[in-house]
């Protein structure tokens, strides 16, 4: 079929219409997109009381672990962290809904019952990827990561008063802990074999932190000594981040991470305020990046060509190079550090991909799982706890900040 | 009034978000949590990318072509009305590809 050239010329003419019809409809459209997915305040809140809810339905709680064990054993652990610590904001002292905190503290106590007899019930590494024996340990034998995360959600519920009877396990989980960093030379106990963890230790410094703050007891000696190591022998020279994995003898196995770091951040805050500072300033100046109004977090600083995606990182998205797991954890760090426009900037990125559905007791981000919901979780009620432990820390900095 | 281009925009602007509102309604949306780990089947991830990718393409590029689609409409149907206006006015329209004046034979 041929066309007259006026038809011809018509055809153009509507394709050419249509083209700078496209260009103008995204000049608009773009712009607008994202205060269309400004947050709402709610946020906080409704994932609040969508945890307690979670929470009290052990049925729906326990179904999640053993999805989330299928893919990643930590994460049944460490999504138990996020939202203790979520809870525990929420029942301390001077949160702001006097209403929830009754239930958030009930809740707490579920959660620790939970832990507490799954711990009976299995050996530590229920909580570990399963090369976790391939080897041996070359310490105590011990896994920090369990150790330590397990110290933080005890140290936090008796941080609330009451509860006294979990004073011997937190006391034995921190004392491993303790003992395990200060036996190593380099001041930081194995996560698996021969494989520490920046995360993972400065879990247990904050737990050691928050230990110190309800006995007035004093370990600021060993978080001295981890963070002037760690500032020496533990920073990347080409980003001066902290670097995520590491043998014991400071062999560095993967550079900083954006699913690490900002936790790290978020720890270290407890013990040197300036140093957690910096890291978190220049892991946003370098793994944080704004694409049309919306916050978006890499898992490696640019230009780094031995990283690889896995577990941690999430599905790294083509192109942009953004993973789910360090965007998650930029929200905590934002939150942690009064970030807000580096956390409006985010929170639109969850509102639009996470995609945030209600439900009958609050909010869920349906495509943030289990894992990512409470890290969003926490992220949002980050509140007195933290700082008011932060505030009351020894002031010391150990080292220069490189 | 209806050309290939418009025709395209619109059955982006509600094609889009129709298919996005039926993947919904079928109960897809419950198998995107498998995105954050623990699919227990291929077609459970592939139902997921579809569902949260159809869920960001409703929400960035089709209200872009619904917008577009409305540009066209919209200029389309003002040089409808000129013509008219012209053509009431006993004017005759020549078209820029009209054929081109007789020459005579040499």
């Amino acid at each position: 079929m041929t066309l007259h050239p006026t038809d011809k010329r018509r055809a153009r003419l509507a394709y050419s219409r249509a083209i700078v019809a496209v260009l103008v409809a995204t000049a608009i459209w773009l712009p607008l997109l994202p205060h269309l997915h400004n947050p709402t305040g709610d946020e906080p809140r409704l994932l609040l009381r969508a945890a307690i809810a979670n929470v009290g339905d052990t049925e729906k709680w326990r179904a999640e672990s053993k999805a989330l064990r299928h893919g990643n054993p930590e994460w049944d652990l460490m999504r138990r962290t996020f939202t203790a610590l979520a809870l525990a904001e929420a029942a301390y002292p001077g949160a702001n809904d006097s209403a929830i905190s009754a239930s958030a503290l009930g809740a707490l106590d579920k959660l620790v019952d939970e832990l507490r007899s799954d711990l009976e019930s299995a050996p530590d590494t229920q909580f570990l990827l399963p090369y976790a024996h391939d080897h041996a340990f070359i310490g105590s034998g011990r896994s920090l990561f369990v150790d330590g995360e397990v110290a933080l959600i005890l140290e936090v519920r008796l941080l609330l008063g009451g509860r006294s009877e979990l004073v011997p396990l937190a006391n034995d989980r921190l004392g491993q802990a303790i003992t395990s960093m200060s036996a190593a030379q380099n001041f930081s106990a194995e996560s698996y074999p021969d494989e520490a963890w920046t995360f993972c230790n400065t879990t247990a410094l904050a737990a050691i932190r928050l230990h110190d703050a309800r006995t007035q007891e004093d370990h600021h000696d060993l978080a001295e000594r981890w963070i002037a190591h760690a500032k020496v022998a533990l920073v990347d020279q080409r980003s001066g981040l902290l670097v995520s994995r590491y043998r014991m003898n400071d062999g560095v196995m993967e550079g900083p991470e954006g699913s690490s770091i900002f936790m790290v951040a978020h720890n270290l805050m407890l013990w040197d305020p300036a140093f957690a500072r910096d890291q978190y300033e220049r892991a946003k100046s370098q793994l944080v990046f704004n694409t049309l109004g919306f916050g978006l977090a890499r898992e490696w600083p640019l230009g780094n060509r031995d990283a690889y995606q896995d577990v941690d990182s999430g599905p790294v998205v083509p192109l942009l190079g953004a993973s789910p797991g360090a965007s998650g954890l930029a929200l905590l760090g934002a939150t942690a550090f009064h970030d807000e426009s580096t956390q409006k900037l985010l929170m639109r990125s969850l509102r639009i991909a996470a995609i945030p559905r209600n439900t009958p007791h609050g909010m869920t981000y349906l495509a943030a799982g289990p894992m990512g919901n409470a890290v969003a979780l926490r992220a949002l009620n980050f509140g007195p706890l933290w700082r008011n432990v932060a505030m009351k820390s020894p002031q010391f900095t150990a080292g220069a900040i490189p | 009034m209806m050309n290939k281009p418009l025709m395209c925009l619109l059955v982006i602007a509600v094609g889009v978000p129709a298919l996005t509102l039926l993947a919904w309604l079928a109960g897809l949306a419950d198998t995107v949590p498998a995105l954050a780990g623990g699919a227990q089947h291929p077609l459970e991830l592939a139902s997921a990318f579809a569902c949260v990718g159809l869920r960001i393409t409703s929400l960035t590029v089709a209200p872009i072509a619904g917008i577009a689609a409305l540009l066209v409409w919209t200029s389309q149907a003002l040089v409808h009305r000129r013509a008219q206006v012209v053509e009431a006015r006993g004017a005759v329209i020549v078209e820029a590809d009209a054929a081109p004046p007789r020459v005579p034979n040499t």
